[in-house]
């Protein structure tokens, strides 16, 4: 019990931290589940596209010797750059892939997006890395941790914490404040009756995609400030867990897929703290297979559409 | 082995070799005879979630079979290389030999990387007529060559080797709590068991815990350190995760050589850590069952050579087994060189018993294997994180 | 090739008709016993053809290609146990490999000595089946009250549960300080997988043939394997069970209005195809000689569904030739290491983007909003208004050729 009580506190801050990362990644795939229906598979790589583009920033302005970049600069270069490209891969992705299959059986954007998936990791495997590349977050981030008591975290966590749920009020407001967020919940409910409204739908599809893109490529840059390391195959068990979060909070739903992010994070930090870091994964998982059974509907159930 | 004896040894290899040339002509055989055809295979998983240790690998082979070929072949005929991305399943393993085992001019393998594969595929190899033989370059289990199977060889150092060094070496810097933390994977649980059973019988008390291979959020775990009480850590590893712990150990107020010690495994000793734990990893020991060729005079040529290859930072891309897959390319095609040609072909049954009875010559050094298939006096080699430079501390012979 | 709707001046032939009339005819015509009895007895004797080939060549594969056909066949066995599930009764089973694993892991158990035991073939098989049962009601009884994308999230946690058992039961599990089991407790080898796996108890030679090797002998049991399964299939398809997950995957709404007792029904689907992944895990451990934990990666379900869903969705032929398809290349591509996935990725897209409802496929599991079956998002309420929407189409289901008609007429695209 002493035990516990000592740790509790630092175990609760790590598992906010992996939440906020998998409920901003979660955000990504109940946006695009709430407008297309639609699992976007290659979501994951997605975000980790937008770490190696992190990783490609730093590695052309530290390591070119630039040395007078200011840390602050470098990072919001860093993230709108990460973002503007991951936003434009997205778009592409669901120009070249998806957008044909639109009417087509379900399963079928399935496929594409496993295969969208599979070409980003061999991708960057072949022509970037098949190990892990590392960022010199040192050059530019004060690595002095911030302590609260006996609770302690590094400076980049907490920019995790804090920049995640920032965006995540944002995309909030966005969906249900301005015009363009009633356009795209009006497409959510139903596609058809959106366009005899005059919405283009195309249009909003495209934003769509560009915002949740955009959000794994922010993403992918906390991440790597964060663990100051990259790889190629980051994105696919992430990808998995944020998915999860995502139904956890009740699919289609964007208050369901942040709060499913962070409980899942927390439920793994203190399984792992609490019960064992080998069956960490399994306990977690057991968990959320227990809420849905209780809740069959998510613990948020109610989809982007309904909520107009 | 010092390396006075390393010349010896080298001194001998070539005198071995020249008197099997003279024995060559002088008998009735045909001296310039030249093979029909040879083909070796290299194994590992070459691309997916294994792919940070199998690519390295596989450039390595596909560099010892161009320097072999561009040095004349076998008496003239070139090697050609078959590829198998045996992506970390006995399955695709097994099916992929299957191309091997009935093809007679396929004579052996270097590989397959991982020791699952390994003993999930072995049978086959072994039941093969001939028997298709393998080098392996980096599987570690006991049992890869302890099941008597007169393929199985391997170049690097077995975990009941590595696994009691590591003890022993913590015991002697003083350990009193041990953090003792695998990957997930074939070559470090088995490793981290072996470690922690000889803690174990020596009453150091240890907390076991399990990272995930390509994990890079380590709170939890550190937390559980700081709470434990360890004064060192123990990761058994191949390389990927060791960066981005350290990072965070250090953030976490867990600093190596201040109030911490860290002792990692192979590709652990990877000097890029360093640099990519943004200088965390300073001051951290690590073990290994293969030489870091970077580290090793003899080897300076290939890294140079790997470098003009592959590329500039190509080495710090390439894994922990990049010399140890030259080296085993190395062996087993001067095994096949040594082996007598009979009318244009040479048997695997000449291969494995030139691989049982020959004195290799490798990129470290000489090799020759046991009765098993272990390298004799294969050694345990420990690195210290100094500066930006992993120094080799010394060698404990396994 | 041409299927545009020109005036056809000829009377086109037999074989034009057919290709004019689509996928469903197609299947239809494959399915005819006069087409897959000839195909079993071909795909038999391949071997023996390649053998002689070998012998009477320069050649050399007879045994590589033959290991390779023994992998389209498992692996076409698998993807008509997913069909059965994800394309007969629409649900869509993310855990689906498990049970192939648990299959697998539950043969080597009884056969080999990681616990002393070496039951006959019989005995073997009864343990796989019960215990690949057992698992499927574990998880299916709770799961499939759940919908759509729950189920889904479901069965890929209890995947993901299993690969950990599988990884972390070579000792006894250690939870919150306490060790549970005795120490030398080491259930399933952990990453290097349980070894030396004995093969089926079974004649190792046949008359005329003699002794048989064993990867032409397991290609065989595969291949007879995937005859039974192929059968009882198409013959499923007309009994009452049939209509019903059909009826199901349509329109479970008005399924259930017409009495159709839906859980059953999708429980039975559900176990069922756990149960043909099971058996076919054991015949995998005994034809490689072990239960390796790498063959049950969530990447493997993945795998068996781009099969199913490549080769279209409700489709039997279809499935074996999604098999094919995704199992060849990788070993055709082997020289090309890095880049094979490229080449593989892209053609996989190039062909869903140009025949969304796969090579053969017919069934289309539709648009979200048209659609009352499992995979859905919305509440019930919504279902039942798209299904008003639509009107039933339930009633006109195609039951003969293994596999349903389109809707004529599609959505109109935005």
């Amino acid at each position: 019990m002493e035990y516990f009580l000592q740790n509790f506190p630092q175990q609760l801050v790590n598992g906010l931290e992996t939440g906020s990362l998998y409920a901003l990644i979660a955000l990504g795939y109940t946006l695009i589940y709430g407008i297309l229906e639609m699992l976007n598979f290659a979501h994951g790589d997605v975000f980790m596209v937008g770490g190696f583009l992190a990783a490609g920033v730093t590695a052309v302005l530290v390591h070119g010797g630039v040395s007078f970049v200011p840390g602050v600069f470098l990072v919001l270069l860093m993230m709108a750059f990460a973002m503007g490209g991951t936003g434009l891969l997205g778009v592409g992705i669901e120009r070249v892939a998806y957008r044909p299959l639109r009417n087509a059986n379900r399963l079928a954007p399935l496929i594409t997006a496993i295969g969208v998936s599979l070409f980003l990791e061999s991708l960057v495997q072949v022509f970037v890395s098949p190990a892990p590349v590392g960022l010199p977050t040192n050059a530019f981030i004060p690595q002095a941790a911030l302590r609260f008591g006996n609770v302690e975290t590094p400076l980049t966590g907490v920019l995790l914490f804090v920049v995640s749920v920032a965006l995540m009020v944002g995309l909030d407001l966005f969906v249900f404040r301005t015009r363009f967020g009633s356009a795209m919940r009006a497409t959510a409910q139903d596609r058809e009756a959106a366009t005899f409204m005059g919405i283009d739908v195309d249009r909003v599809i495209m934003v769509t995609f560009f915002a949740a893109s955009a959000l794994a490529g922010m993403g992918g840059v906390l991440y790597g400030l964060r663990f100051a390391t990259v790889n190629f195959f980051m994105g696919y068990l992430l990808g998995i867990k944020a998915f999860t979060a995502a139904v956890i909070g009740g699919i289609g739903n964007l208050r369901g897929a942040m709060l499913g992010g962070l409980l899942l994070g927390v439920l793994e930090s203190l399984a792992g703290g609490f019960i064992s870091t080998e069956f960490q994964d399994a306990f977690a998982f057991l968990a959320l297979i227990v809420v849905l059974l209780i809740r069959p509907q998510g613990l948020f159930g109610q989809p982007l559409g309904d909520r107009a | 082995m010092g390396k006075s004896s390393y010349l010896v040894f080298a001194a001998i290899a070539s005198l071995g070799l020249a008197a099997c040339g003279g024995g060559g002509s002088g008998g009735g055989g045909n001296a310039t005879a030249k093979p029909d055809k040879v083909q070796i295979a290299a194994e590992g998983p070459f691309t997916g979630d294994q792919a940070s240790i199998g690519a390295g690998a596989l450039k390595a082979i596909q560099l010892a079979v161009k320097d072999f070929n561009n040095k004349g072949g076998v008496h003239g005929t070139p090697v050609s290389l078959l590829i198998w991305d045996d992506q970390h399943t006995a399955q695709t393993a097994q099916t992929l030999q299957a191309q091997g085992i009935s093809d007679p001019t396929v004579l052996g393998i270097v590989g397959p990387m991982n020791s699952g594969v390994v003993l999930g595929s072995v049978q086959g190899l072994q039941a093969a007529s001939p028997p298709l033989p393998f080098v392996t370059e980096s599987a570690s289990n006991v049992k890869v060559t302890d099941s008597g199977n007169s393929v199985a060889h391997r170049v690097n150092a077995r975990d009941d080797a590595q696994g009691p060094a590591d003890g022993k070496f913590l015991i002697d810097q003083g350990a009193k709590k041990v953090e003792v933390m695998d990957a997930k994977s074939d070559y470090s649980t088995a490793l981290a068991d072996a470690t922690q059973k000889y803690l174990s019988d020596h009453n150091i008390p240890f907390q076991r815990d399990a990272a995930k291979a390509g994990q890079t959020d380590f709170s939890t775990i550190i937390q559980k350190i700081k709470s434990f009480g360890a004064d060192w850590v123990y990761f058994a590893d191949e390389g990927p995760e060791a960066a981005p712990f350290v990072t965070q150990m250090k953030q976490a107020g867990l600093t190596i050589g201040q109030n911490i010690n860290f002792l990692g495994t192979d590709g652990e000793e990877d000097p890029t850590i360093i640099s990519k734990s943004q200088g965390a990893y300073d001051g951290a020991y690590a073990t290994n069952i293969t030489a870091d060729p970077a580290g090793v005079a003899s080897a300076a040529a290939y890294v140079t050579a790997y470098k003009n290859e592959y590329g500039a930072d190509s080495v710090s891309q390439a894994g922990p087994f990049y010399g140890s897959a030259y080296e085993a390319a190395q062996v087993l095609l001067q095994a096949i060189n040594n082996a007598p040609v009979k009318n244009g072909k040479i048997s695997r049954n000449d291969v494995i018993s030139h691989l049982a009875s020959d004195t290799f010559n490798t990129i470290f050094g000489s090799v020759k294997f046991n009765a098993k298939g272990d390298v004799q006096g294969g050694g345990i080699y420990v690195y210290h994180a100094e500066g930006s430079n992993m120094v080799v501390k010394k060698q404990v012979s396994g | 090739m041409s299927t545009s709707p020109a005036v056809i001046e000829e009377e086109p032939t037999k074989g034009q008709r057919l290709w004019q009339a689509g996928p469903a005819a197609w299947n239809e015509a494959i399915t005819r016993p006069a087409v897959m009895i000839p195909f079993f007895a071909l795909a038999a004797v391949t071997p023996l053809a390649l053998q002689y080939l070998e012998d009477n060549s320069s050649w050399i594969g007879a045994q590589f290609w033959t290991t390779i056909l023994a992998n389209c066949a498992m692996y076409a066995c698998l993807a008509i146990s997913l069909n059965l599930v994800v394309g007969y009764a629409g649900l869509l089973n993310l855990g689906f490999i498990a049970f192939f694993g648990i299959g697998s892991y539950a043969y080597a158990l009884v056969a080999s000595d990681q616990l002393h035991q070496h039951y006959p073939l019989w005995a073997a098989l009864l343990v796989v089946v019960l215990v690949t049962l057992a698992f499927a009601l574990l998880v299916g009884v709770p799961a499939l009250r759940l919908r759509g994308d729950y189920l889904a999230i479901v069965t890929l946690g209890f995947g993901l549960i299993m690969r950990d058992l599988i990884l972390d039961l070579d000792r006894p599990p250690v939870l919150a300080g306490h060790q549970f089991g005795p120490s030398d407790l080491n259930l399933t080898g952990g990453t290097n997988g349980i070894h030396q796996v004995d093969p089926l108890k079974l004649p190792t030679s046949l008359p005329l043939l003699g002794n048989v090797a064993h990867f032409l002998m397991y290609y065989w049991i595969f291949l007879a394997l995937l005859a039974i399964f192929v059968f009882c299939m198409l013959r499923w398809r007309h009994t009452r069970t049939g209509r019903a997950w059909v009826a199901i995957r349509e329109d479970e709404l008005a399924a259930r209005a017409m009495g159709v007792n839906t859980f059953k029904y999708r429980l039975l689907a559900f176990t069922v195809s756990a149960v043909m992944a099971g058996i076919v895990g054991m015949i995998d451990a005994a034809f490689i000689f072990n239960a390796f934990p790498g063959n049950f990666d969530v990447q493997q379900t993945v795998m068996v569904f781009i099969m199913v869903i490549l080769g279209g969705l409700g489709s039997i032929p279809g499935a074996m030739l999604g098999a094919i398809a995704f199992t060849v290349p990788p070993f055709l591509l082997q020289q090309f290491v890095f880049i094979k996935y490229l080449i593989i990725s892209l053609v996989l897209i190039a062909v869903m983007v140009f025949r969304p409802e796969g090579l053969l496929g017919t069934v289309s599991i539709r648009p979200r909003r048209t659609m009352g079956g499992t995979l859905e998002l919305f509440s019930e309420e919504a279902a039942s208004e798209a299904s008003l929407r639509t009107g039933g189409n339930a009633a006109d289901l195609e039951s003969t050729t293994g596999a349903i008609v389109p809707e004529s007429d599609p959505e109109p695209s935005i």
